[in-house]
């Protein structure tokens, strides 16, 4: 019983963790479609995707589903967490097609968030740049997802997806 | 009739002990109705078809190395012109939400075509790409087709359909699966417009569709019969209270037939769904025979001297005509298939518990029988024109018989054992539509198993598949197959199966092509079933001979069972036809103490059965099956009761010191017309099972119904024709 109320008290002064309110905004069950490449050069497919997201109490935003190519499909997972202190965002997620999990850094940007990461081609192993850009409305959101060489080079468009309720 | 046998089943004791006999069937009603919710529904159509043969115990052997049955949901969409580019783009849509559900695996579709990865021009690259061109939305997919013939594109050559087939995931229960079936065919109205159809079917899809319409069928024929059977009694006894002790107990009889089910742990099936409604009937003649008699009685007597009368004289007849009846269900157990050991066991113990009921029933209701105050409905008697003919012209009736006997048996010669799936699903159901369609026009989509044993040397084994492979493929260029050696094509290595294609393969289908530890290779055909039409009966014949010509050790699968089993099953039910004739005449005869009885009540008897096999010819295109040489059995050990009950009144009369041609004509002025009542009353109880959705339910019915008309008049005719020229004496 004691310990008890010193964790209570001990949440208590910690206080809530404030919610950001684009992540909050992502939060329940999305149905998504578009195109999307399974590397640099392939050709696009079509694709949809059914996510589950949840924000915990830490403010994180949790991302599970499963996406689909015409004879494939695959789980997908991810999560969002703004970084304390600083106006950015911390990710990851796991494309379920091939390209392994990568590690994005993010900024607000209006009613987006602009995340950067960086990754190997899987079949030249050439380091790319890319750029995700989630753009997100009250009952929608978009990924747009696009890689440069790293050395310099014309951006290719590696996904658009549309989200909905 | 055998004086043990007579004092047994005639019994006074339910009379003399009515409360009780009353009790006892209430005990008996609230133990059935306990009973009823645990009702099940036969959802394995392949049951329906399997015997413990040798077909069967390889398909079972071959689906104990795979991770789990594999479980197809086929949705074939059908337009009456060619898909336009709006139409493949929304159901490619349709493919990819449905590969999102939990509980599908993966989805074969013609979206998941794609050029090999070693293709110079397009490797890897899908054949239908994220932009459909509207203007040619079939050009990339008829240079695939031209570059790699043979694998199945899952489009119709004239581009008017495309199928694509949802394997479920492992593991699933049945309720998981229905769900499965259900969320598929709603995602695949998305994609439906004027002109264009998408429908569900397969296996699950079917057996869905086969319960639900069994649950219809219950209930349908529950319904019907009731009424007729209620309506019918009312207009033969011409009073409620009669026709009430003439019903109820039948009625009750029919619940009893259905907690019988779960009893003996069987589940309702297209081929003993019938079995309530029988009993329903059944009991309602025989219930009739007692109520009559009952009202019959000096009203003035006490009612238990008059149920004591009642019950020693038409008890033992009842009781014989129960016997007979529930041998010819058992006759039907010697098939050796096991749902129709499941409808010898239910059709011979509900019709045994049904004459306990009737008995039970009528005794507690006897009160309400009164005394007849209305004279039998003058068009239920036989015409006296038609009562004189085995008396005045019994030779003629008897030569007329030998004809008709004569041109029956020779149509019945020609009718031929054939048996296909479509018979057992339900009509007008979209399950059953889509089923043919796709064999029409794709070919079918079950899986059809040739079996390599590998031997050590690799490259050997891989060129057995490849002969076996292609020799499916000469036997029958359209059909799809799948093989190692169909993928290496594909891959572009024609000698072997390279690793990266091998990799790229799902693990169950990687299991379908080889046991895991490789001992087994095999070759798959996606085909109709065998006995759609004799084309395809032939075609099937033909790639089985090539592929075990070219390699192949073993040919397994739904397909061989259906070629087989089904045919061996119609076989060895005619052995139970024949078993029944025998064993329900012999003892008719042992209960009369007359060898000479089984040659004389044979020929009334089996004639109506080569008359009503003859009617094939108009009733079913001259193909006879399961259904209907159950419905010969069935309707066999039936209509034997006319002639017993003729013979025991004929007995009566003998004995009461009649002269043979007054005995005769007394049995046909007396028992004729509650013959004719009672196989009014059956027949049109049985007309309920017209409404069925099942085709082979409703030709049970009509055989049925076919045998009990000609067995009354050969009863009425052709058994007093015998009697009167010293076939039988007594």
């Amino acid at each position: 019983m004691r310990r008890g109320a010193i964790v209570a008290v001990g949440a208590m002064l910690a206080g809530p963790v404030a919610a950001d309110p684009l992540l909050e905004t992502l939060a329940g069950d999305w149905r998504g479609s578009g195109v999307a490449r399974s590397r640099p050069g392939a050709p696009p497919e079509t694709i949809r995707c059914r996510i589950a997201n949840s924000v915990n109490a830490a403010g994180r935003l949790d991302m599970a589903g499963k996406c689909a190519v015409p004879g494939r499909s695959a789980t997908a997972s991810a999560f969002v967490e703004p970084v304390p202190g600083v106006r950015t965002y911390r990710a990851e997620w796991s494309n379920p097609f091939g390209a392994g999990t990568l590690s994005l850094r993010g900024r607000p940007d209006g009613d987006a968030i602009r995340f950067t990461f960086l990754m190997r081609h899987p079949d030249t192993d050439e380091r790319l740049r890319g750029t995700m850009v989630w753009t997100i409305g009250e009952s929608s959101f978009d990924v747009r997802t696009s890689v440069t060489p790293e050395g310099g080079g014309p951006a290719e468009v590696l996904g658009e997806m549309t989200f909905a309720r | 009739m055998h004086g043990t046998f007579r004092r047994v089943f005639g019994s006074d004791l339910p009379a003399r002990h009515r409360p009780a006999t009353a009790l006892l069937l209430a005990l008996i009603l609230a133990a059935a109705l306990a009973l009823l919710p645990s009702l099940q529904f036969e959802d394995d159509i392949q049951r329906g078809f399997a015997s413990d043969g040798p077909n069967s115990r390889a398909l079972a052997a071959l689906v104990a190395t795979l991770d789990d049955r594999p479980r197809d949901v086929v949705v074939l969409a059908a337009g009456e012109t060619p898909l336009e580019a709006a139409d493949l783009e929304a159901l490619r849509g349709v493919v990819l939400d449905i590969e999102l559900l939990d509980a599908v695996a993966g989805v074969l579709s013609p979206f998941s075509l794609r050029w090999p990865s070693r293709d110079p021009a397009a490797p890897g690259v899908p054949v239908f790409g994220a932009e459909i061109d509207p203007d040619g939305p079939y050009g990339s997919l008829q240079t695939f087709e031209a570059d790699y013939p043979g694998l199945p594109t899952l489009i119709a050559a004239d581009r008017t359909a495309l199928l694509f087939m949802a394997t479920l995931t492992g593991g699933l229960d049945d309720a998981a699966v229905r769900r499965a079936v259900d969320e598929i065919a709603r995602l695949g109205t998305a994609a439906e417009r004027p002109g264009l159809d998408v429908a569900v079917t397969g296996e699950d899809a079917i057996a869905f569709a086969v319960v639900d319409a069994l649950q219809t069928d219950l209930l349908v024929f529950s319904s019907i019969g009731n009424v007729f059977a209620f309506v019918l009694a009312l207009i033969i006894f011409r009073g409620i209270r009669p026709a009430l002790v003439a019903f109820l107990p039948a009625a009750a009889a029919s619940l009893v037939s259905l907690a019988v089910y779960p009893l003996l742990g069987f589940p309702v099936t297209v081929f003993n769904v019938i079995v309530p409604i029988l009993v329903l009937v059944l009991a309602v003649a025989d219930a009739m025979h007692l109520t009559w008699h009952l009202q019959e009685q000096p009203a003035g007597r006490p009612l238990a001297e008059r149920l004591a009368a009642t019950l020693a004289a038409i008890g033992p007849a009842n009781a014989l005509t129960s016997i007979t009846t529930a041998c010819g269900f058992a006759a039907i157990g010697v098939a050796g298939f096991e749902q129709f050991d499941e409808l010898a066991a239910l059709g011979a113990v509900s019709v045994l518990a049904a004459y306990v009921i009737v008995v039970a029933g009528v005794v507690a209701l006897a009160p309400l029988a009164g005394a007849r105050r209305h004279a039998p409905a003058g068009w239920l008697r036989v015409p006296a024109a038609v009562a004189r003919w085995p008396l005045e012209r019994s030779g003629t009736v008897i030569v007329a018989a030998i004809v008709i006997a004569g041109l029956a048996g020779g149509a019945a010669a020609r009718v031929e054992p054939w048996f296909p799936v479509w018979q057992n699903l339900p009509d007008g159901n979209p399950v059953r539509d889509a089923h043919r369609a796709v064999e029409d026009r794709f070919g079918g989509y079950l899986r059809l198993w040739f079996e390599i044993d590998a031997t050590g040397d690799e490259a050997e084994t891989f060129g057995r598949v490849r002969a076996v492979t292609d020799a499916v493929q000469d036997a029958d260029p359209d059909m799809a197959v799948m093989s190692s050696a169909v993928l290496a094509d594909w891959a572009g290595r024609p000698d072997r199966l390279p690793a990266e294609a091998d990799g790229s393969l799902a693990p169950s289908l990687r299991l379908q092509f080889s046991t895991p530890d490789g001992d087994v290779r095999r070759v798959i055909a996606l085909v109709p079933e065998p006995m759609h039409d004799r084309q395809t009966r032939d075609r099937h014949d033909r790639i089985v001979a090539a592929a075990l010509t070219a390699g192949a050790d073993r040919a397994i699968g739904f397909p061989m069972i259906l070629r087989d089993d089904a045919l061996k099953a119609i076989g060895e039910l005619g052995r139970g036809l024949i078993l029944a004739w025998l064993l329900a005449t012999a003892v008719v005869a042992a209960v009369f103490a007359s060898p000479v009885l089984f040659a004389v009540l044979t020929v009334p008897n089996v004639l109506p059965l080569a008359v009503t096999t003859a009617a094939l010819h108009l009733l079913n295109a001259g193909q006879i099956n399961m259904s209907a040489v159950l419905g010969l059995t069935v309707a066999f050990a039936i209509a034997i009761d006319d002639s017993i009950h003729f013979v025991n009144r004929y007995v009566l009369e003998r004995a009461a010191g009649a002269s043979r041609d007054a005995a005769l004509a007394t049995a046909m002025s007396q028992t004729g017309r509650v013959m004719i009542a009672t196989t009014l009353l059956i027949s049109v109880g049985l007309v309920a099972t017209f409404a069925s959705a099942f085709p082979t339910v409703r030709l049970f019915g009509a055989m049925m119904i076919l045998t009990f008309a000609a067995a009354l008049v050969a009863d009425l005719l052709l058994l007093p024709a015998l009697i009167r020229r010293g076939w039988w004496r007594r």
